[in-house]
C-alpha cells in the first residue's frame, strides 16, 4: 500500500505573541498550537487515505510538547505518528530539520508522497519542503492547491503569484500545500480521545543514525533578534445616531486628515 | 574581496531589481554584480541584451527544458554557474518558484540560505538581513553566517538600478538535468486595473461581504475617493472573485487611505496594510481584530454604512 508522510510542527500562536519594552518578541507564555497549514496538510493526507486506503503517518520534530501536533493529526485521521525528539534537535536550521524528517521517513520505510505546509507561520521561510525533495532525491512542487491522484502520477495545480500551473508529478514526491487547498476537519471528541491512546514513536538522533558532530553545523545561526514594529494608530470609533450621521462624522475625520481629495 | 554576486530571477522585472540591491552589495563587498538568464528559447533570452547595462555581465544560458517550471532543473543549472562562476552571494527573487528554487539550490550547495528578506545590506563585512516573520508580527534580524550563502529577497525590497555598468552577454552551457514534472496547462490570472502599489486610496472587501455584487458598491465608493478596490485573501482564493489580494502573501499595499470593508484583519492582512497612512474599518464585529490597527473605525452593518458613504461622498461632490 503506498503511504504518505505529513510534516507538521507545533509553533507558538501568531495572534499572541507580545512584544516587550524594547520591542523585542515575546514567546514565553504563548499557547501553542500545530502551524495552521500543516493542518491543511495533515487534511489532504486523510483525504487521499479515505479514497484510496494509503497509509499514512504524520512526524514532527521538537520537543516533547510538540506530541500535541501529533494528536491533534491522529485525531484527524492519520494512522501513525514519530516524534523526533533530541537535544541535539534544539535550534535546527530548515536543512537540519530536512535532514531529521528523511531519516524519519527513511526509518518508516519511505513514503509516496510527503505533505507540508507551504510554510510555518512563525518562522516563515518555506524552505523545509523543498530541500527535504532535496535530500529525498525526491520531485517538489511547492504552493499546491489541489492534488489529484493518478496511477504513480499526482495531477496538482500551484497557484503562484500571477498564475496557476497544472503539473504531473512522478511519485515519490513533496508538495507543499497552501491554505485554500481544503478545510481541515475539526475531529469528534470521539476520535481525539482514541488519539490520545495511540502510540506515538520517540526517535533520537542514535536511533536516526545522526551524530551530533553532523548536526552541529545545522545549527538555525546567524539570529541577531526578532522585533515586532510598533503599530500605532489612532483607534478612533466613529458613531452617530444614524447610518447618515456616521458617515458624515467618518468624511469629517478623514477630512482632517487630509486623505479625502 | 569575495567572489561575484550572482542574480537570477524567472521574472525580469524583478532580476531588474535584484540587479539594483546587487550594486550597492557588489560595491561593499568588492565583488561583481553579474545576472544569470536561464531562457527556455529565444524569446525569453532577448531582454539579455537590455539587462547588461545594469550588471557587469549576464550569463545567458538557453535550454528547452527551461520551460518547465521545476524548481531542481534550475537550482542544478545555478549551482553549476555558481560553481564555475565561484559565486559568492546568489540573490534570487523571493517568489513562490523562487524561494523553492533558492532552498533547494542550498541545500545542494549545503550552504546557508534566508527567504523573503525584506533588507539585505553589507555592513564592515558582514551581511545584515531583515526578514518578516510570525505571519507579518515581527522582522527578525539575522548576519549571513558564512559564505558562499544564497538570500532570496522579497519583491520590491530593492529599487531599480540606478548607475550603469554596461558590461556583456555571455552565453554558457550549464549542465540542465532532465525535468521530472511535466507542465500540462497554464492559466495566468487576468491582473488588471491600476496597480493597488500605486493607489492612492483602496477600499478593500472582506468576508463580511456577501455577494460578488455587492463589490460593485465598494467600487463606487473606491471611485469617489479616487481610488481602487481590493480585497482580502478569502475573497480572492477562496471565493476566486478576484484574481490578486492584499496581504502578506499577495500585494502589499501604502496608500493615503485604506478602507477595510467587512475585513476582521487576520495578521496576514494587516502585514499588508502596515505602512498605510489612514486605517478605516467598517466592521458589524465588536470584536474585530482590525479595529485595534485602525486610525478610524465604525461598529456597524457595511450594508448600510458604505451606502451611506456613497450619498454624503455624492452630496459633497454635488456641492462643489
Amino acid at each position: 500500500m503506498p503511504s504518505i508522510a505529513v510534516c507538521v510542527k507545533y509553533i507558538p500562536d501568531v495572534e499572541q505573541v507580545k512584544a516587550d519594552r524594547e520591542g523585542k518578541l515575546i514567546t514565553e507564555g504563548v499557547s501553542m498550537r500545530t502551524n495552521d497549514l500543516d493542518k491543511n496538510a495533515v487534511e489532504e493526507a486523510v483525504r487521499i487515505k479515505e479514497k484510496l486506503g494509503w497509509k499514512t503517518f504524520a512526524i514532527t520534530v521538537g520537543p516533547e510538547g510538540a506530541k500535541m501536533a501529533l494528536r491533534e493529526a491522529l485525531a484527524m485521521g492519520i494512522d501513525e505518528a514519530y516524534l523526533a525528539c533530541d537535544e541535539a534537535f534544539k535550534d535546527l536550521d530548515t536543512l537540519g530539520t530536512a535532514m531529521v524528517l528523511a531519516k524519519v521517513i527513511e526509518k518508516a520505510g519511505g513514503a509516496d508522497l510527503v505533505l507540508c505546509g507551504e510554510v510555518s507561520l512563525d518562522s516563515f521561510s518555506g524552505q523545509v519542503g523543498p530541500k527535504l525533495a532535496e535530500l529525498l532525491g525526491v520531485p517538489c512542487v511547492s504552493c499546491v492547491r489541489k492534488i489529484e491522484v493518478r496511477k504513480g502520477e499526482l495531477l496538482v495545480e500551484r497557484a503562484l503569484e500571477d498564475r496557476y500551473e497544472e503539473l504531473a508529478v512522478p511519485l515519490p514526491a513533496v508538495v507543499t500545500v497552501t491554505r485554500e487547498i481544503n478545510t481541515p476537519r475539526i475531529p469528534s471528541l470521539m476520535a481525539i480521545m482514541k488519539a490520545a491512546k495511540k502510540e506515538i514513536k520517540v526517535l533520537g538522533a542514535q536511533d536516526l543514525g545522526l551524530s551530533a558532530e553532523e548536526l552541529s553545523a545545522l545549527r538555525a545561526h546567524g539570529l541577531l533578534e526578532v522585533m515586532v514594529p510598533p503599530m500605532e494608530r489612532k483607534k478612533v470609533r466613529i458613531t452617530g445616531e444614524t447610518p447618515e450621521e456616521i458617515a458624515e462624522n467618518l468624511l469629517k475625520a478623514l477630512e482632517e486628515e487630509g486623505v479625502l481629495s | 574581496m569575495a567572489g561575484p554576486i550572482l542574480a537570477w530571477s524567472e521574472k525580469k522585472d524583478l532580476l531588474l531589481e535584484l540587479l539594483g540591491g546587487g550594486a550597492g552589495l557588489a560595491e561593499a563587498l568588492g565583488s561583481s554584480l553579474k545576472a544569470l538568464v536561464l531562457a527556455s528559447g529565444p524569446e525569453a533570452a532577448s531582454g539579455a541584451e537590455e539587462l547588461a547595462k545594469w550588471a557587469d555581465e549576464v550569463l545567458l544560458a538557453t535550454d528547452e527544458k527551461f520551460s518547465v517550471p521545476d524548481s531542481s532543473v534550475f537550482a542544478s543549472a545555478i549551482q553549476d554557474v555558481a560553481r564555475s562562476e565561484g559565486a559568492d552571494l546568489i540573490l534570487i527573487a523571493s517568489t513562490r518558484f523562487g524561494r523553492e528554487v533558492a532552498a533547494r539550490l542550498s541545500a545542494k550547495m549545503r550552504v546557508p540560505c534566508m527567504t523573503g528578506c525584506t533588507s539585505v545590506k553589507a555592513e564592515g563585512g558582514r551581511l545584515l538581513i531583515e526578514r518578516t516573520v510570525y505571519a507579518g508580527r515581527a522582522i527578525a534580524r539575522q548576519e549571513c553566517p558564512s559564505l558562499p550563502c544564497v538570500l532570496a529577497v522579497a519583491p520590491r525590497a530593492f529599487e531599480k538600478p540606478a548607475a550603469e555598468r554596461n558590461g556583456k552577454v555571455r552565453t554558457i552551457s550549464p549542465e540542465v538535468p532532465e525535468p521530472k514534472l511535466k507542465l500540462l496547462s497554464v492559466r495566468e490570472k487576468e491582473l488588471k486595473g491600476p496597480r493597488l502599489e500605486e493607489a492612492e486610496v483602496i477600499v478593500s472587501g472582506g468576508r463580511g461581504v456577501k455577494k460578488r455584487e455587492d463589490f460593485a458598491m465598494l467600487e463606487e465608493l473606491a471611485k469617489l475617493l479616487g481610488g481602487a478596490v481590493g480585497c482580502s485573501r478569502p475573497i480572492a482564493e477562496d471565493r476566486g472573485w478576484f484574481p490578486e489580494w492584499i496581504g502578506l502573501s499577495g500585494r502589499k499595499v501604502k496608500p493615503k487611505l485604506y478602507v477595510a470593508v467587512g475585513i476582521s484583519g487576520a495578521i496576514q492582512h494587516v502585514a499588508g496594510i502596515r505602512d498605510s497612512k489612514v486605517i478605516v474599518a467598517i466592521n458589524k464585529d465588536e470584536e474585530a481584530p482590525i479595529f485595534s490597527v485602525s486610525d478610524y473605525y465604525v461598529v456597524g452593518d457595511l450594508y448600510q454604512i458604505v451606502p451611506a458613504l456613497i450619498e454624503a461622498l455624492k452630496r459633497r461632490k454635488g456641492q462643489a
